[in-house]
């Protein structure tokens, strides 16, 4: 009888730099199977999935984008750390053949902790648009490592890839060697020096040889790790050592480059000089001062007019069909106490028809974020609004999460992960909220055409102005008086540009949606429970709820802005999401679509109307963005600031604006 | 620098690196910053007075010496090539685009040093400026890539132009 084959499950790393293709080798490999989950103690995504092939099972673990394995950044320390404590079976290096010199020092680096690696070199048809011959044979002879092309955005050579991995996986250790690079025996001196300053105890889990290494090279948290673990003499020698040859570090990465150009003089062959690229020409318009500008405003253009053509329209079908349905059937068709009924149309269906409604709009966004990133183009909308944005003490990378705002604001904090300075990043995560999303766009555009009759839609525009007006002051003031920390330059690589592949825009646009929905849509659905319940009770009248008595509470601070105590209470339950300004407004007068604007123009006058616009778009980000907030600081120091200033900020604006426009 | 001698034992016309400063007292000193001839700078001779006293043009400008000063300002001939080598010799951001350089130097901070070197800002990388817009961030090609740096750091990276190949 034949043994069967036994079922076998191994751990595959993808390691890569960042525009080498390796989520979309990552999520072709894993398709559905993935998920989504963050790295212990850090914001960034950690995402697994698992591939069978035969009888072995692939858990594989896409660790984050990296130039290098020294801890510049926490997506290296992390990408590091899993590769030396989890010890994953195989590392497949996933490289861009395009520039493969630049993503060669990764490989370099990945050696010299001999794992088993294969390589996976891929965007060989752009390599080749740009005249470059690869030869892969000859990469595999330098460096006794399995290279396998790849055109991830074609569906082309993944299964040779699992082939290979399932190959290198079951050679047997020790057959074939790694070459390890040569650093020249000067270096190797000295870091032969450094390691027997160290023992083993100290570097554990490092290997010391490694370790020495990265304390030449620099690298702060191995430094760290070491002065803590070390005392007295050691310290002192160790101490005085490093700093002795503190250029080391530069003669460590120069020699690797040395070595990663050897290895290019044996693999390809470069295009013939001075040919200017595609990508360099669309570059010198696309990152023009002038024209980069204008190219980022069209294209900004473009997503609100697909948003507001498609998406609100659906938004509305959904309002009719969903929501509005529900109601009807729940208080026609359904046979059960007041408060059930309240809590089922009010509470819950209300609630999550929040979240589902917003869909649509979200959806879109995401798609049209998920193409501008696959085609290369959101680099460069960082690239020209560097200059700006660096005097708010941002970044270039905030222009990107600070747009998605327009859509959501909760996705727009969850997106200034892309940010690598973290003090910039928490900049953006505290100017986002200012950028009014399309729920504080809807209310404006009602109330707006509620008073402002045919000037209406030049009230909202000013309004949209002014809110991003204020999110410039703010940022100019956190800059300056309450973020700490140093200002951190840009650095990025900016990727050649692409043909994008519906599957990856499809793939992202569908996880960012679930994330979302995770995220916050079980918080909406429970806050707005919660606020029922606060409307019903204890009378089950609203307009003698604990929510009334919050509201009337709030009456001579509505005063000084010409709003009643109901406006004040539509203000607060904005708080659940913005969008619930309506339903509320229409819940406490009794009135919707067109008999609600004729209530509003009851309750307020033009300039109170003014004023609620005002403290509408400016109030406390909603419950979903606090938790954003909190979630993405890992502290309830930022969120509570927020609900402060922006409290004491809507306020006051809506003050100063009644009081003026009262008087004019 | 060993083989400066005293700016008054020139010729006109003759371009010299005013590389070091003999004794002298603070005044002097002073006047000779003022100046702005603080060394090394690159100069030409214009004109030799008979009290001892000079004219010399450095950086576009012209400037009189008085026999007192010219005495103690010690300078060696300027050969083409050293001279060039001088000028060649930049920050990154000023550089124009279209020209390459190589990096020789990165003079800023330190935490943003490991972040450069695995970038490819090795001293001896070839650069070339894509785009440069004298503000705002610049755009260069290195190891094969683009590559977006803010003028910050820009400024402290010091490169040696080459000879425009193309």
């Amino acid at each position: 009888m034949l043994a069967k084959p036994e079922n076998k499950t191994i751990t595959v790393a993808l390691a890569g730099a960042p525009n080498t293709g390796k989520s979309t080798v990552f999520n072709l490999l894993t398709g559905l199977s993935q998920h989504v989950g963050n790295w212990p103690g850090k914001t960034i995504e950690q995402k697994t999935g698992s591939v069978r092939r035969g009888n072995l099972t692939m858990n594989i673990v896409d660790l984050p984008g990296t130039y290098s394995l020294t801890a510049n950044s926490a997506e290296e320390q992390i990408a590091r750390d899993y590769l030396v404590k989890e010890n994953p079976d195989l590392v497949v290096a996933v490289l861009n053949a395009a520039s493969l010199e630049r993503n060669l020092y990764l490989v370099a680096e990945l050696i010299e902790l001999s794992p088993r690696l294969v390589i996976a070199l891929n965007m060989m048809d752009v390599a080749q648009q740009q005249g470059m011959k690869i030869d892969a044979k000859a990469l595999v002879h330098e460096l006794n490592i399995p290279v396998v092309p790849l055109v991830a955005s074609k569906n082309q050579g993944l299964d040779e890839l699992l082939t290979a991995i399932e190959q290198e996986y079951n050679r047997p250790l020790g057959s074939q060697q790694l070459k390890h690079i040569e650093y020249g025996s000067e270096i190797q001196k000295v870091i032969d020096h450094v390691a027997q300053l160290l023992d083993d105890a100290m570097t554990a889990p490092y290997p010391k040889h490694w370790t020495a290494m990265k304390l030449l090279e620099g690298d702060t948290q191995i430094n760290k790790m070491i002065m803590g673990r070390s005392a007295g003499e050691q310290l002192a020698s160790l101490e005085s050592y490093l700093r002795e040859h503190e250029s080391a570090a530069v003669t460590i990465a120069t020699l690797r480059y040395a070595w990663v150009e050897k290895m290019m003089a044996a693999t390809q062959e470069k295009p013939p000089l001075g040919r200017v690229s595609l990508t360099e020409r669309i570059d010198r318009v696309a990152t023009h001062p002038v024209s980069g500008l204008f190219i980022l405003l069209l294209v900004l253009c473009l997503i609100f007019g697909l948003v507001y053509s498609i998406g609100i329209p659906l938004q509305k079908l959904l309002e009719v069909h969903l929501i509005e349905a529900g109601h009807t059937f729940v208080n026609a068709h359904l046979s059960a106490p007041a408060w059930v009924k309240g809590l089922l149309a009010n509470g819950i269906i209300s609630g999550m028809g929040t979240v589902l409604t917003f869909i649509p709009i979200l959806m879109l966004f995401f798609a049209a974020w998920a193409f501008m990133e696959d085609v290369g183009y959101t680099a460069r909308a960082a690239f020209v609004t560097d200059k700006f944005m660096h005097s708010l003490g941002l970044h270039g990378k905030s222009v990107l999460p600070l747009v998605l705002g327009f859509g959501c604001n909760v996705p727009a904090i969850l997106g200034t992960r892309i940010i690598d300075s973290p003090r910039s990043r928490l900049l953006t995560i505290l100017v986002a909220p200012l950028v009014p999303c399309t729920a504080r766009m809807a209310v404006i555009t009602l109330i707006a055409a509620a008073f402002f009759g045919s000037t209406a839609i030049f009230v909202a525009i000013g309004i949209v102005i002014f809110s991003l007006i204020m999110m410039i002051i703010t940022g100019l003031l956190l800059n300056r008086f309450v973020v700490g920390g140093e200002d951190s330059a840009l650095l990025m690589e900016l990727p050649l540009y692409h043909l994008p592949n519906p599957k990856i825009i499809g793939l992202v646009t569908w996880q960012n949606t679930v994330a979302f929905i995770k995220r916050a849509g079980t918080i909406i659905l429970a806050i707005s429970i919660v606020i029922w319940i606060l409307s019903y009770l204890p009378h089950g009248d609203i307009n003698a709820s604990f929510l009334a008595d919050i509201g009337k509470f709030l009456t001579p601070v509505g005063k000084l802005m010409g709003l009643n105590w109901q406006m004040m209470v539509a203000l607060l339950s904005s708080f659940i999401a913005k969008e619930n300004t309506l339903a509320t407004l229409g819940t406490l007068t009794g009135g919707q679509g067109a008999a609600l604007t004729a209530q509003l123009k009851i309750l307020l006058t033009p300039a109170a109307a003014l004023a609620f616009l005002v403290v509408q778009v400016l109030f406390i980000p909603c419950v979903a963005t606090v938790a954003a907030i909190h979630h993405e600081t890992k502290s309830w120091r930022w969120p509570l600031f927020t609900v402060a200033y922006q409290l004491l900020l809507s306020f006051a604006m809506a003050i100063i604006v009644f009081q003026i426009a009262r008087v004019l | 620098m060993d083989k400066t001698i005293p700016l008054t034992k020139f010729q006109p016309l003759q371009r010299v690196n005013i590389a070091a400063i003999d004794e002298g007292d603070s005044g002097l000193l002073r006047e000779i910053e003022k100046k702005g001839l603080k060394p090394p700078v690159i100069a030409t001779i214009k004109k030799k007075n008979e009290d001892g006293s000079m004219e010399i043009e450095a950086g576009n400008k012209k400037i009189t010496l008085k026999p007192q000063l010219a005495a103690i300002l010690l300078a060696e001939t300027v050969a083409a090539n050293k001279f060039i080598a001088a000028k060649a010799e930049t920050t990154l951001s000023k550089l124009d685009a279209g020209n390459t350089a190589i990096l020789k130097e990165y003079t800023g901070e330190r935490n943003l040093l490991g972040r450069c070197l695995s970038l490819g800002f090795t001293p001896g990388s070839v650069i070339k400026m894509l785009e440069n817009y004298n503000s705002g961030p610049v755009l260069v090609k290195v190891h094969d890539t683009a590559v977006a740096l803010g003028r910050d750091l820009a400024d402290h990276i010091t490169v040696t132009r080459t000879e425009n190949a193309c």
